[in-house]
């Protein structure tokens, strides 16, 4: 079997390869298609200029991921001078202390679940806007985008054991607020 | 082990990152405990959907026009 040439990356093929991916990552950082679009035209610019210095796939997609994070993260920054100077808050302010954990009930879910429905794809979309921004960048790099720990250590400038707890306890929030639709509907 | 021991391992374990002897004791801690063996199940879950989220999003269609007029001369450089 011959496998088919690789294809030359042309500003084209960048643009409809990557733009839904940036602008998805964008969206869900940012929370809003506004600053989600700015920060996918600012990307877009950077990576169509760049486009003669990347060798193939997986480089460029490595890049795009931290462009697009830093740019979304810069984005974030602009747009808080420009409101008031709030003062840092620590995790525990933002998710309580600890990292509590509620036992719960049995989730009403199959074992090997891997499709969405679009009704659940929706609840769990609005659950992730509502994580404190610091555990939302963190669970969605990891858990949405399955990047590693130690790529996202360094994109947003954390310790690797900060990256694991800020995961742990924003997975511990979204099991929070996702117990409602998830759990209890089957007697067992 | 309590419950609190294997709250601390918790992501370990789920992520499989533990050795095997850690891993057994969970295992066993899990079998006998209602609450934790429900708490994996969970934060399992939670785990497995955001794997199953779209990892593209479509552009809004006037953003997409507005994208391509502003690339237009890179866009029909080939
Ligand atoms: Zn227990």
């Amino acid at each position: 079997m011959v496998e088919p040439p690789p294809e030359k990356l042309t500003p084209e093929l960048v643009f409809r390869e990557y733009a839904p991916r940036i602008y998805n990552i964008a969206r869900r950082m940012l929370g809003n298609d506004a600053d989600a679009e700015d920060v996918t035209q600012d990307v877009l610019l950077q990576v169509v200029r760049k486009l003669d210095t990347f060798r193939g796939d997986a480089q460029i997609a490595t890049w795009l991921h931290r462009v697009t994070v830093n740019a979304a993260l810069a984005h974030r920054q602009k747009r808080a001078n420009r409101q008031k100077h709030e003062n840092p808050e620590s995790d525990d302010d933002l998710l309580g202390s600890g990292g509590s954990i509620t036992p719960g009930k049995k989730w009403n879910v199959g074992p090997e679940e891997t499709v969405l429905a679009a009704e659940q794809a929706g609840i769990i979309e609005k659950a992730i806007e509502q994580l404190p921004e610091p555990f939302r960048d963190v669970y969605v790099l990891a858990d949405v985008e399955e990047l590693p720990n130690t790529e996202i250590a360094e994109m947003l400038g954390l310790s690797l054991a900060a990256v694991k707890s800020r995961l742990h306890r924003a997975r511990l929030r979204m099991r929070d607020l996702l117990a409602p639709h998830f759990e209890g509907k089957v007697t067992s | 082990m309590t419950c609190e021991d294997l709250h601390k391992l918790l992501r370990e374990f789920v992520g499989n990152e533990l050795v095997v002897e850690s891993r057994t004791t969970v295992e066993v801690h899990i079998a006998g405990c209602p609450h934790c063996g429900t708490l994996v199940q969970s934060y399992t879950h939670v785990v497995r959907i955001a794997r199953a989220l779209p990892k593209t999003r479509p552009l809004p269609a006037a953003f997409e026009a507005r994208l391509r007029a502003m690339l237009e001369p890179e866009l029909k450089d080939e």
